[in-house]
């Protein structure tokens, strides 16, 4: 039997392997696979649809000259068969390389950089809000059952889980801009005022990172309010989750036992009903999250925010497979980033898991 | 600390009166600053690459061509770089003297170097507006003279040389990032990029910033030879139509370009509207391909046609379209040369329809109308309300019509390719003039194609066709658009519907704003107001 050599053997080890380190190693090479996976999907249903890329690209006039259409398909290699155009999409992308775009005729990658920091911005702002005001307003509604704050807060959550995201923006953006005067309008910034230097295209962080502290305060003022109504759908489900796992810990012996030595109501609710109740928050926030960077696109169209939202029903509109492959791609990583997030963190918060894997 | 009720609901508020203050901090304007709005129809500010409406109303300001017009008019070309220029007897040649004052933003004049390289670029480029050169060749007797040469008489190439695609470029700039206007351009011409950060024109504004989603910032060319700009920037900026009437009427905006009649009612003392007609005409056809289907089987019979083309009811299309729409009499708009007028228009006849609808024998087959079913709209008209007011009076004669609406990427290949049975959709002008028309709608051309409508279908139309496009009186002219058109109205598969409105919103402190059927505003002409 030959022997194994040595990389091989280490390697082998760390997937058979059942600590924490083994276990990132698996999820990444799964969600490597994933995502491969997901582009064949993704590929396959482009495909399906009974649209033609040209013509969706093409003006009236460009569309009949056949010089015109051959150049564009050689151009953008729909002039291949299918199964080609894949492998060379497969091959462009395993050198990170993710095509043209066929609407912005530009690199998608270079497309992705600019919209995702955009889309993650204001995803990030509506996450903590969500998860700040979701925590606090759960518990509250706990600890107050059935009294008036209770219901105030499972009215107020119910809505904000009934209410389509469309019409909360537009109804939030004709009260806070047209009406009060309070939100500065659509965009990032003033009509053509400069963006900080790229550094994360995140550009609340960017103006911080350029001590830019006028240039903050106007991007932070235009990304609240389109944040403020992607938080309320995520508000509501957080306020609601909250709810009942704070209300299952509080029924247990253990609370009961912490109430009865005396320790301050504050003091309980912290380290001995919240503390347990994150596990379960967090599954949620995390997949909450992943949706609101997938489900941005009616907020940043009220909005006009240039996010992956915009970028990826533009490319739908124009059958742009490059752009719709790119956004899958992006969507998909978020998820699968996310439930790797949340499990690392389960074994951060849950002791029972760290213990079970010594 | 005991966590009451209080406390946290103290918290609640204190972030949100922070999260209030920062929001509520004034909108800053720059001076002398005008803001456009718009939805984005925008690929690039590349004149070779760019034939949209926002990428048109952009390139405008950009680069300037050897002729144009004024404010909302396209019938009479004024200079432009050119400062003369002839045609011959029979429209074959086309001879322009470049105006010596004319140069561009780096201080270099323009030279007939610059016109023959910009042209034949966007010839070679096959791009989406590359089509306008077609027949057409390009040459440069000397350096303040461009000669144009056509194979047959083409009168139409004094209104072609207005697009904004054929804007001249600074040859030697554009050479230099990339640019060439060999042969092969398609494959070796590099400058889409360089002119999506830079402009290398003569116009009175210059590129600042180009976001393909946000916005557009244009800055005034401080070296314009023409009358200095009348703002130190411009801003277009990529805004929903439902935006553009919230700020118009706030008064934050400058001109807001896509609202519909309806949207500019009740837009208060802040603005004024120009109102225009559209250069959109919809229309009906039914497909002449009779192999395609069962239906199509009949919808290629003449007694189909004359059945549908009665069944309209057009006096309530109008009435949808709303304010300042007309019934389209023919399919050249009221504004071009040879427009039908009012009292040629079809009227509804529902006897006829019927005894026509009998006589076709499509009976109980059903029969599909295709259109744009996501949504679309344009000048404020849903494709789909549209076709459902059509399909209720095609009923009503008889007709089982279904509506297989469908997403644009879907159902605009499905038209192109003929694969509709019948279909509502609308035309507007590749270039301001009404051979645009002759030439795209006729048995064998290119919509004459999509509607099934093979060469030879229509001796009389097609040489009605045949002879307005190579007429050079004016007269004349007219008067073969107007016999082609009356044709059409009683043979072809085509039924023109509406003429809708085209609206500008403009604010009180802004003057010039006009609206033009192919850049729609010319920001160059616009003005502060005094």
């Amino acid at each position: 039997m030959k022997p194994v050599p040595a990389k091989v053997s280490v390697f082998r080890k760390i997937l058979r392997g059942t600590g924490f380190f083994p276990f990132i190693v698996k999820r990444v090479l799964t969600s490597i696979l994933l995502i491969f996976g997901m582009t064949f999907i993704a590929f396959s249903i482009t495909q399906l649809v009974p649209g033609d890329p040209v013509a969706a690209n093409l003006g009236q006039s460009a569309y009949s000259d056949p010089e015109i259409v051959a150049a564009f398909e050689k151009e953008f290699g729909l002039d291949q068969p299918v199964p080609v155009q894949y492998l060379r999409y497969i091959q462009k992308l395993s050198q990170g390389n993710l095509g043209i775009s066929l609407s912005s005729k530009r690199p998608v990658n270079e497309d992705l950089k600019e919209y995702f920091p955009a889309t993650l911005e204001i995803a990030l702002v509506a996450v903590v809000i969500a998860m700040i005001l979701g925590l606090l307003l759960g518990t509250i509604s706990a600890i107050t059952r059935d009294r008036l704050p209770d219901q105030i807060i499972r009215v107020v959550s119910l809505t904000g889980v009934s209410m389509p995201t469309f019409w909360t923006a537009l109804v939030f953006f004709y009260v806070f801009f047209f009406l009060l005067g309070w939100s500065p309008g659509t965009g990032r910034l003033d009509p053509g005022a400069e963006p900080p230097p790229q550094v994360t295209g995140m550009f609340t962080i960017d103006a911080l990172i350029n001590g830019d502290f006028a240039t903050f305060r106007q991007a932070f003022s235009y990304l609240l309010l389109p944040a403020i109504v992607l938080a309320i759908y995520a508000l509501g489900v957080l306020t609601r989750f909250t709810r009942a796992s704070v209300l299952e810990i509080l029924g247990n012996d253990y609370v009961r036992t912490a109430r009865a030595k005396g320790l301050p109501e504050f003091t309980v609710i912290r380290r001995h009903v919240l503390r347990p109740a994150l596990l379960a928050i967090i599954t949620v926030a995390g997949v909450a999250f992943a949706s609101l960077m997938a489900g941005s696109v009616l907020v940043e169209n009220v909005f006009s925010w240039p996010g992956l939202g915009q970028y990826a029903y533009r490319a739908a509109v124009g059958l742009d497979l490059p752009g719709i492959m790119g956004v899958s791609m992006v969507v998909a990583t978020v998820y699968i980033t996310m439930n790797l997030i949340v499990d690392i963190l389960y074994r951060v918060i849950d002791p029972q898991l760290r213990k079970a894997e010594q | 600390m005991k966590l009451t009720f209080k406390r946290v609901m103290g918290i609640v508020f204190s972030f949100a009166l922070v999260s209030t203050v920062a929001v509520s901090g004034p909108v800053s304007a720059a001076a002398k600053t005008l803001t456009v709005e718009t939805v984005f129809q925008l690929t690039s500010t590349d004149p070779a690459r760019s034939f949209e409406q926002t990428g048109n109303m952009i390139n405008r300001a950009l680069y300037e061509t050897l002729l144009t017009y004024k404010g909302g008019d396209a019938a009479t070309p004024v200079p432009g770089v050119a400062s003369k220029w002839s045609v011959n007897a029979n429209a074959t040649e086309f001879t322009f003297t470049i105006n010596p004052k004319a140069k561009f933003s780096d201080g270099t004049k323009v030279t007939s170097a610059d016109v023959v390289f910009s042209l034949n670029r966007l010839k070679n480029v096959k791009g989406n507006p590359s089509s306008l050169m077609n027949g057409i060749t390009v040459s440069a007797p000397d350096a303040g003279t461009v000669v144009l040469t056509t194979a047959n008489p083409t009168p139409q190439v004094l209104a072609i040389v207005t697009s904004p695609a054929l804007g001249i470029l600074n040859s030697k700039v554009v050479k230099a990032n990339g640019g060439t206007d060999a042969a092969d351009a398609k494959d070796t011409d590099k400058a889409l990029d360089f002119l999506k950060t830079q402009s290398a024109g003569s116009g009175p504004y210059i590129l600042k910033s180009f976001n393909l989603t946000t916005e557009v910032v244009l800055v005034k060319n401080t070296k314009y030879w023409g009358t200095a700009a009348g703002y130190d920037q411009i801003v277009v900026r990529n805004v929903p139509v439902n935006v553009q009437r919230l700020n118009a009427i706030k008064g934050t905006s400058s001109i807001a370009v896509d609202l519909s009649p309806d949207q500019a009612e009740g837009l208060g003392s802040k603005v004024y509207v120009v109102e225009g007609k559209a250069s959109n005409v919809f229309f009906l056809y039914l497909s002449q391909n009779k192999d395609f289907s069962a239906a199509t089987a009949f919808t290629s019979n003449a007694k189909c046609v004359e059945a549908a083309r009665y069944a309209i009811n057009y006096n309530k299309i109008v009435r949808y379209a709303g304010r300042g729409a007309v019934q389209a009499p023919g399919i050249i708009p009221s504004f071009f040369s040879g427009a039908l007028k009012a009292k040629d228009a079809i009227k509804q006849d529902t006897a006829r329809a019927k005894t026509a609808f009998d006589a076709c024998g499509i009976k109980d087959t059903p029969v599909s109308i295709g259109f744009w079913g996501d949504g679309g709209a344009v000048n404020g008209l849903s494709f789909a309300s549209l076709t459902a007011l059509v399909d209720e009076d095609l009923r009503a004669v008889g007709f089982k019509t279904k509506l297989a609406g469908a997403p644009i990427a879907v159902s605009l290949p499905l038209y192109r390719e003929n694969k509709e049975e019948m279909g509502l959709w609308l035309w507007g002008p590749d270039w301001p003039d009404s051979t645009n028309y002759t030439e795209s709608f006729s048995p064998g051309t290119k919509v004459g194609l999509r509607m099934g409508w093979k060469a030879g279908s229509d001796s009389v139309i097609e040489e009605l066709r045949a002879r307005a496009s190579t007429e050079t009186n004016t007269k004349k002219r007219a008067a073969l658009f107007r016999e082609w058109q009356i044709e059409m109205n009683k043979r072809s598969p085509l039924i023109p519907l509406v003429q809708p409105a085209a609206i500008v919103v403009s604010n009180k402190s802004v003057v010039g704003t006009s609206d033009h059927p192919i850049w729609k505003v010319n920001l160059a002409e616009v003005r502060p107001a005094k």
